[in-house]
């Protein structure tokens, strides 16, 4: 298969597994997008020398893979994607934060690398949670859930209809890559003389296939507004999922759960 | 009073090119009429006309006595169910079942209605087995089913066809066929495969450059040669291997 076809099954992969019918997936769409946002909020409010600290809270990324019977393969695989991004940013930390903060073992460690592993956690921790959040609503009940806490419509519309615009260009780019590929045999990638018609064939196509999906939905009666799918009542359950789960990350916020257990186990303060 | 109506239709694309030209005809509650023609007759044109999506630049539709414009379009598509000839076009949510529910929620149906109307419409066609799988997985003649299917829920009193035997295997096709046979609805279907309108339709129309060139009874303009002949169309081919095996006896 090609890039695009190996980019488009994982896309789609996220959201078939958003169809299971576990426990978490039970839970009301706005339930588990406010959980997933406050578990964002918690993980980017930590200091940047806060690194034990933050540990804790990877218990809700590990309830969700358990749970809700998530592989873990494509969520990490997808994460590994932002990773570049991070390194960048926080690359230079040990380099120009030399100050020692800590000596394990008889090495020191500069606050530069403790905040660079901070920094690449909290990252790992939020994409994780984003794409699960994914995962177990799909766009569907993602989209529900902001209709639910009155984001306006035409702002829920335009976020479901791109993502639905990425599945028709990934499935026009596959074909292309793939017709291209069978009359270029040995050839490595597209030639760049081929670039530009290849772009603009890909767009004029992409755009005519759109065209057709949309007379489609207007057949079946689309009239701008896409009707609601998790037609589920808040019950209390959610409620009590989406407070247990703040009252955890607000105490994992509040106090430092590895130093309190290892004050604990080991009887000395401070 | 005729299910669908039309009067002088004309329809012209934006860039000049008349592609349907002044097309007349009236259907019956119950008929199953195939509309043939060559590649560029206007079939899909005309199809893309009956439920709105395209509006005529002249002349009048009518769906149930309802004169179909800008504002009605809506309305008339409640009752006028059109299959596209990809089916990748129609399928375009996660499962099956959202596909065929997609239909019923635009219109407003409670949540049980629309299950209810999604249950009928998979067991009529024969795919709840399908109902949790997603679209893309499936084979051309699931695909088309489920197409059928997401058009059924909607309980059209009209379904139009665009190809509808088009890529699939022999078997897939038969099973349509028994499939076209058992739906009660109205229906038109613009076909290449002159052998599947002949086992289904009782009335046939054939358009040449946007225009009507002949309507009347399947088996009478299906084993016309000569009209079929001078509309760019070939005999079914059950006629054409008979009469070449005739011939050469």
């Amino acid at each position: 298969m090609t890039y695009a076809g190996n980019a488009l099954t994982d896309i789609r992969v996220l959201e078939e597994l958003a169809a299971k019918d576990t426990f978490v997936h039970r839970r009301h769409p706005v339930a588990n997008l406010l959980v997933t946002l406050g578990f964002i909020v918690a993980a980017t409010s930590y200091g940047k020398y806060e690194l034990s600290a933050m540990l804790p809270l990877g218990l809700y990324p590990l309830f969700v893979f358990l749970d809700g019977e998530i592989p873990s393969r494509p969520i990490l695989t997808r994460m590994l994607l932002a990773l570049p991004l991070v390194l960048g940013v926080g690359l230079f930390n040990p380099i120009y934060d030399r100050k020692v903060i800590a000596v394990i073992a008889g090495v020191a460690v500069s606050a530069g690398w403790v905040s660079f592993l901070s920094i690449i956690l909290r990252c790992c921790l939020t994409v994780i949670v984003a794409l699960l959040l994914i995962s177990v609503e799909g766009i569907v009940g993602f989209s529900a859930a902001l209709r639910a806490l009155k984001v306006p419509s035409i702002l829920v519309m335009q976020l479901t209809l791109t993502f639905r615009y990425i599945h028709v260009l990934g499935e026009e780019a596959a074909r292309m890559a793939l017709a291209y590929r069978l009359r270029a045999p040995g050839q490595k990638g597209v030639a760049p003389r081929q670039w530009g018609p290849l772009a603009g064939q890909w767009l004029l196509r992409t755009l005519k296939r759109a065209d057709r999906v949309f007379q489609a939905m207007l057949c079946r009666g689309y009239h701008g507004d896409l009707p609601q799918v998790k037609e589920q009542p808040f019950r209390l359950a959610d409620l009590g999922y989406l407070l247990a789960w703040t009252a955890f990350f607000t105490t994992a916020r509040l106090v430092n759960i590895p130093q309190a257990i290892g004050t604990l186990i080991l009887g000395t303060g401070g | 009073m005729p299910i669908l109506s039309l009067k002088n239709v004309e329809f012209t694309y934006p860039d000049g090119r008349k592609a349907i030209n002044d097309v007349s005809f009236d259907v019956e509650p119950g008929q199953c009429i195939g509309l043939v023609g060559a590649n560029g007759a206007g079939k899909t044109t005309l199809l893309l006309m009956l439920p709105g999506v395209l509006l005529p630049a002249a002349g009048e539709i009518r769906v149930l006595d309802i004169r179909l414009d800008k504002t009605s379009a809506p309305t008339i598509r409640r009752y006028v169910g059109l299959v596209f000839q990809d089916s990748d076009d129609q399928l375009f949510t996660t499962s099956v079942y959202e596909d065929v529910a997609f239909g019923p929620r635009n219109m407003g149906l409670s949540a049980a209605d629309t299950a209810s109307a999604v249950e009928n419409a998979l067991a009529v066609t024969g795919i709840t087995h399908l109902s949790s799988r997603a679209p893309y997985r499936l084979s051309s003649g699931e695909k088309r089913l489920a197409a059928i299917a997401s058009i059924l829920s909607m309980d059209p009193k009209l379904i139009i066809m665009d190809e509808p035997s088009s890529s699939l295997d022999p078997k897939a096709r038969r099973k349509l066929i028994e499939l076209l046979r058992r739906m009660p609805q109205t229906k038109i279907i613009a076909s290449h495969d002159l052998d599947l309108v002949w086992d289904v339709c009782s009335r046939v129309i054939v358009l040449k450059e946007g225009g009507v060139a002949a309507d009347g009874e399947t088996k009478t303009i299906l084993s016309d040669e000569k009209l079929l002949d001078a509309c760019g169309l070939e005999l079914p081919l059950r006629l054409s291997v008979n009469g070449n095996s005739h011939r050469r006896g």
